[in-house]
Order: structure tokens, then C-alpha cells, then sequence
């Protein structure tokens, strides 16, 4: 695929791979950022290469997720180092969080609360509408497994905003989804 | 297979979410622009041949000075001056050279490969060469006679020839 050509992909596909960012980084917008724009430098410099074996989609995922996975370590291993501030930041800002509703704060906290693989499974199937299947390849793992982390990681999410009261039966402004999980 | 009932309350929650991501998300070219700012260029292909050159030379020179270093290592076997057979006070000298060579080598200096390698060869070729003091006790004027054999076939005449030459010439004086 031509530069110009994936270049063109890469920018419809731009929101959504924020948001998969944000998901990997704990919420840090700064630390998003900053790993969208190295695996768009990665892409460009050809260390990430897509060779049309799966969905553009899933590749940049993949690759997303693995950046962000070797810039939290490398963080971690500077804040050892330094033994300055801690090497888990905040999982986000305050002056956004004071613009959330108390129902967000809630949901927020209740994927936060969730095991890294779980919630990487529902973020990917709710929020990016893909399948099990493809969010196992994104995560590089089985779909068997992918299945079960889905599975849990919805009952515990549910029984988390039981227990936080959260009534989440309210119809909130939704965007337009397919729901299609295969 | 379609969201129901729990599923499509928590798919409301992340929607939620993903429109409060979209407001805050920073602008692709924004991103782009930056990582092909923080793109290096390219290695021009004269770059690349000097750097090949540059390598290739490097590399030569090394072999080129290691051989050099092995072969001068090697020259001091080949070049051991001839020693002197030593006389009656031989010994002493060299016992005296011995112990000089000796005292080099207990010398807690740093010494390199080719000095001791060139010491070593010293000490041996002294010891090769190294002759009794009673030595001499050994040798006689007769000593040609008795280590060269006549020929059986020869006739007695010849084997005067074997004699010392003072007796061959007191022989004749008397047979004048």
C-alpha cells in the first residue's frame, strides 16, 4: 500500500485509534498522544509495516497497543531511575473529570477497576464495534480466550455498577452503532 | 449475533465515552506532521559509499598492521646470533651471563611478549652451548688418530700417514 494512499486509511480511522490510545494509556490524554504519533512515526519510518494480512483496522490496533505497552515500560524504568514521581500517573485530569457526570465518573472507575485484559476486550467490542474475533487478533490472543475475557469482564463490570447504584438503563445520547458481535 | 438487554446498557455507557474522546481527540495532521518532522532522511547513496569506503579501509588496515606485528614476533627465532664456543674461562662468563639473564627476568618490570620470548631463546641457546670445565681433560694430540679408523685394504706405508706429524718427520731424519 502507497504511503499516500494508507495515509488517507489512517486519518478515518484516526478518532477511533485515539480512542483505543486513551484505552492503553490508562486515560492519560498527553501519553496518548504521544503513542498515536509514534506508531504514525513507526509507519512512516517503515518499522510497522502492513502487509494486507488482516483489517488495516486490527494491524493498527495491534500495533497501538504494543507501543503503548513499551512506552509505559519505559516510563516506569525512568521513574525507577529517577525515583522521582510515581510511574502510575493519574489515570486522567482533574479539570475534565469535574466536566463528567456523576454517572461517567462512575463508569469510568468501574473500567478502571476492570483487569487490563477485560477491559481491553470491551473497550474493543463496545466501543469500537469489533468481534471477538477481531479483538482477539488485535490482542494477540486465542478466541477462546478472548470469549472468557469478554464474558467476565461484563459480568464484573455489571456487578460493579450494581454495587455503585449506577442506573445505567437511562437512554443516553448514543452514537450509531451496529452492535454485530460474531 | 446482537447486543440485548445488559449488553445494550453498557454499549450506551461506552458510547458515552467514545463521544467525549471525540471532542477531546488532537487532529490528525497535527500528529502526522509532527512524526514526519521526527522522520530522519535518508542516507544519500554517496553517504552510503563513503561510509562502505570507510569501513572496507578500516578493516584493511587492521589485518594489514595485525600480520605485520605477527611477523615481527616471529623475526628474533630466525636471527640468534652464532654463539662462541667458550674456553677453559667460558663457564665463569657465562655462568656470570646466566645470571644477568636471569636477573632480567626476576626484574619486576613489565616486560612485553617479545622481550621474554627473546630472553627465553638467549638463555637456551647459552645452555646448548654450555661445555664442561673438565672438558679439556678429554682431548690429547692423539686424539685425530684415535678417532679416525684406517682402511683395512690400506698398506703399512699409508698408514704412517695416520701417525702424528712430528713422529712421521723424526722417522725420516732417522732414515737420513
Amino acid at each position: 500500500m502507497e504511503i499516500s494512499e494508507l495515509k488517507a486509511e489512517l486519518e478515518k480511522l484516526h478518532q477511533a485509534s485515539f480512542g483505543w490510545a486513551l484505552n492503553c494509556c490508562r486515560h492519560n490524554r498527553s501519553e496518548a498522544e504521544e503513542v498515536l504519533q509514534t506508531v504514525y512515526l513507526k509507519i512512516l519510518q517503515g518499522k510497522a509495516i502492513y502487509r494486507g494480512e488482516s483489517k488495516l483496522q486490527t494491524w493498527l490496533f495491534a500495533v497501538i497497543r504494543k507501543t503503548a505497552a513499551t512506552e509505559h515500560r519505559k516510563q516506569v524504568l525512568r521513574s525507577l531511575i529517577t525515583l522521582g514521581s510515581p510511574a502510575e500517573k493519574s489515570s486522567s485530569e482533574p479539570e475534565l473529570e469535574l466536566e463528567w457526570s456523576e454517572l461517567q465518573r462512575r463508569f469510568r472507575q468501574a473500567l478502571a477497576g476492570l483487569p487490563t485484559r477485560q477491559r481491553e476486550t470491551l473497550h474493543l467490542v463496545f466501543y469500537q464495534d469489533l468481534s471477538v474475533a477481531e479483538a482477539a487478533a488485535v490482542m494477540n490472543i486465542s478466541i477462546g480466550s478472548a470469549r472468557r475475557h469478554y464474558e467476565r469482564g461484563k459480568k464484573r463490570l455489571r456487578e460493579s455498577l450494581d454495587r455503585e447504584g449506577v442506573d445505567y438503563g437511562i437512554q443516553w445520547r448514543r452514537k450509531e452503532n451496529s452492535g454485530v458481535v460474531l | 449475533m446482537e447486543f440485548s438487554g445488559d449488553e445494550k446498557r453498557i454499549q450506551a455507557l461506552f458510547s458515552e465515552l467514545s463521544l467525549e474522546d471525540q471532542t477531546r481527540a488532537p487532529r490528525f495532521s497535527k500528529l502526522w506532521s509532527r512524526a514526519e518532522a521526527n522522520t530522519p532522511a535518508p542516507a544519500s547513496l554517496v553517504t552510503r559509499f563513503v561510509l562502505v569506503a570507510t569501513v572496507v579501509v578500516v578493516a584493511m588496515s587492521f589485518v594489514a598492521v595485525r600480520s605485520w606485528l605477527s611477523s615481527s614476533q616471529s623475526q628474533p627465532v630466525a636471527n640468534i646470533p652464532a654463539q662462541i664456543i667458550p674456553t677453559t674461562a667460558g663457564p665463569r662468563v657465562q655462568h656470570s651471563e646466566l645470571a644477568a639473564a636471569s636477573k632480567i627476568v626476576a626484574r619486576p618490570r613489565r616486560f612485553t611478549r617479545r622481550q621474554t620470548e627473546r630472553t627465553a631463546i638467549t638463555q637456551a641457546a647459552m645452555l646448548s652451548n654450555w661445555q664442561s670445565p673438565t672438558n679439556i681433560l678429554l682431548t690429547s694430540p692423539t686424539l685425530s688418530v684415535l678417532s679416525s679408523l684406517p682402511q683395512l685394504n690400506q698398506s703399512a706405508k699409508d698408514l704412517e700417514q695416520f701417525l702424528p706429524k712430528k713422529n712421521n718427520e723424526l722417522i725420516k731424519e732417522s732414515k737420513q
